[in-house]
């Protein structure tokens, strides 16, 4: 302390004051005294001015100290106390100790001697005291603001302990992942939130398998890639930063993961490497195209001026029709791959959406019928107009309701639904019944050329794609296998000029 | 006198196949592979009628089509392409070509385009 000790002595017995005076004799220079006889004086003293610590005696004539420490405690005035006891009172000590004394001594010369030491070592109790005080506070702020900052944070972020349970669970993971806090703590994460299907599980679990194995060692991970699961069912795809929690000794205790959500940024990723791969793949494909009209020509007329020939025989004739056929099979092929590589020129025009889908579904009525397959049109209601060509979007409605179609081999129902988005978006859903699509498949039939059908090219969707890209428009499709398949078309919203 | 019919294609099977189809019919045909060589074989000829092909090594169908119509603007040019543009059309129709076949055509389109030209031009 850089400044004298400030001490308020409460004793009415001269002779024990005197003993504390020689005691404190010695180093004076580091103390201020004041003393009072009586518990009222003391209560005024205490009210007007700043002590360090007070010594006050167990009886004093206007009451017993343990009294006036109360009430000084209760009026606020309380400062560290040492307590002068008769000699050889425990009793009294304790009760005192329990009121918040600092220290206590015996009204004896020996007690007086020591006298220095018991205030030095009450000034820094007590200024330990506040310091822990202070600490607690801060501690206590320094918790709520980084709770506050983990809990608000957009991103998930869990912490598990070293079993594996979760036991911090914050509101971007509750969000993300659809798991409340009251599902998700105690559960083992993996069981949460790991992928459906077996392949990829293995997969993930494989690879977190390996980087935990870093992260317990004390390292930490930053951005992988990791695939998710969310309570819906949906695959998450999250950019994950996986770090050790350690406690006050360093020792690893348990495991935090901030995961960002990149499931739409993949996904736009994804679409523009498949945008461009498709104008690459346009571009080859034209070329191949035109290659192959040139020989096809002459191959055609050449079965044209055969079979204009009325005495072939009749094996040569059968021949020279399945080669007819052929032939028009390849320039089927051919028509689609150019008309994939270059579209037709576009004619955007406001149209009314549940017009566009009823023209559509009604040139596939018969085939419907033909094929024992009921057909649903749930229409949406006031939809704003969506800025298309018209032919073009048909084109790729009827691509989806065929495919669908052939989905539903045993027949089955065809849903078509419209909608409009909080956004002014306007979509069209086409739904099945069929067979599905095995999740590998998923990927790839955007492709071109990718089919499973023995009839096509494997070009339907992938024009469909390109078609709806130049209207600015999306397509996402899910599905299950053996319960049929969902595509969406979501058209951009209409500005408002 | 024949009616001359001057074929300009660079591929083999349709030029063959052209040649076969169009002497049946009982026209005099020739052939040549590239547009130099078509026209220097137009310039010596003088067929009534050419089947020319829009891509071609060397000089392409446009040049010789505007190279037979700065000659020799009353010959009938049938355009034979495997890219069957509108635009391409369009343009080729305003150069002078007198119709435009689309690959792989069938002998009947051809027939009706070779006979329009007669009744046209005969």
């Amino acid at each position: 302390m850089d400044r004298k000790i400030r001490i308020l002595v409460a004793e009415d017995d001269p002779a024990f004051v005197k003993m504390l005076d020689d005691s404190l004799e010695e180093s004076s220079s580091l103390y201020d005294i004041e003393r009072v006889t009586s518990g009222e004086r003391c209560l005024q003293i205490l009210r007007r001015e700043k002590f360090d610590i007070l010594l006050l005696d167990h009886a004093l004539p206007d009451g017993p100290g343990l009294g006036w420490l109360r009430r000084f405690n209760e009026m606020g005035v309380g400062i560290p106390t040492i307590f002068v006891t008769a000699k050889g009172d425990p009793r009294l000590a304790m009760e005192a100790m329990k009121e918040g004394i600092f220290d206590y001594i015996n009204r004896s010369a020996e007690c007086a001697k020591a006298f220095p030491f018991v205030v030095h070592r009450a000034v820094e109790g007590h200024s330990l005291m506040l310091e822990k005080v202070r600490l607690q506070k801060e501690l206590i702020e320094a918790k709520n603001f980084l709770e506050s900052v983990a809990e608000k944070a957009g991103d998930a972020i869990s912490v598990v302990d070293l079993e594996g349970r979760i036991i911090y669970w914050n509101e971007g993971a509750e969000r993300i992942y659809g798991y409340g806090k009251e599902e998700a703590l105690g559960k083992k994460l993996s069981a949460l939130l790991s992928p459906d299907d077996e392949k990829s599980r293995t997969e993930e679990e494989k690879s977190l398998r390996g980087l935990m194995v870093r992260v317990r060692k004390g390292e930490m991970v930053p951005n992988v890639e990791v695939k998710r699961r969310a309570k819906d069912g949906r695959e998450i795809i999250t950019s994950m930063t996986i770090s050790p929690l350690k406690d006050a000794e360093g020792k690893i205790i348990g495991v935090s993961r901030i995961c960002r959500d990149i499931t739409n940024l993949k996904k736009a990723e994804e679409r523009l490497i498949l945008a461009e791969r498709l104008s690459c793949l346009g571009e080859l494909t034209a070329g191949v195209a035109h290659e192959l009209r040139n020989p096809l020509a002459g191959i055609k007329i050449n079965t044209q001026i055969l079979s204009r020939k009325k005495d072939l025989p009749e094996m040569e004739k059968r021949l020279l029709d399945s080669t007819q056929e052929g032939i028009e099979k390849i320039q089927k092929i051919v028509e689609d791959m150019l008309h994939f590589a270059k579209p037709k020129v576009s004619h955007f025009k406001p149209e009314d959406i549940n017009e566009v889908v009823e023209k559509s579904l009604a040139i596939l009525l018969a085939k419907l019928k033909k094929g024992n397959i009921s057909s649903v049109f749930e229409q949406g209601r006031e939809l704003p107009r969506v800025h298309v060509d018209v032919h073009q979007v048909q084109q790729v409605l009827i691509n989806l309701m065929l495919n669908a179609i052939q989905a539903m081999e045993k027949g089955g129902t065809l849903t078509l639904r419209t909608f409009s988005t909080n956004g002014g978006r306007v979509g069209v859903e086409v739904r099945d019944t069929g067979v599905g699509i095995p999740k590998p498949h998923l990927k790839k039939i955007f492709d071109p050329f990718f089919t499973t059908k023995s009839e096509g090219t494997g070009l339907g969707l992938s024009i469909s794609l390109n078609i709806l890209e130049r209207h600015g428009a999306t397509i996402d499709v899910s599905s299950e296998e053996g319960k049929g398949s969902t595509f969406t078309i979501l058209f951009p919203a209409e500005s408002k000029s | 006198m024949n009616f001359k019919i001057l074929i300009i294609d660079d591929e083999p099977i349709l030029r063959e196949s052209l040649q076969v189809a169009l002497n049946t019919a009982g026209y005099e045909v020739m052939t040549s592979r590239t547009g130099e060589e078509g026209l220097e074989l137009f310039a010596r000829e003088n067929p009534d009628l050419v089947l020319l092909d829009h891509w071609l090594p060397g000089i392409n169908g446009d040049a010789v089509l505007g190279k037979i119509k700065e000659g020799k603007p009353e010959t009938p040019v049938i355009i034979m392409t495997a890219q069957g543009s509108i635009e391409l059309a369009v343009n080729l129709m305003k150069m002078g070509a007198f119709d435009f076949l689309v690959k792989p055509f069938d002998l009947e389109q051809l027939e009706t385009s070779s006979r329009k030209d007669w009744n046209g031009y005969g």
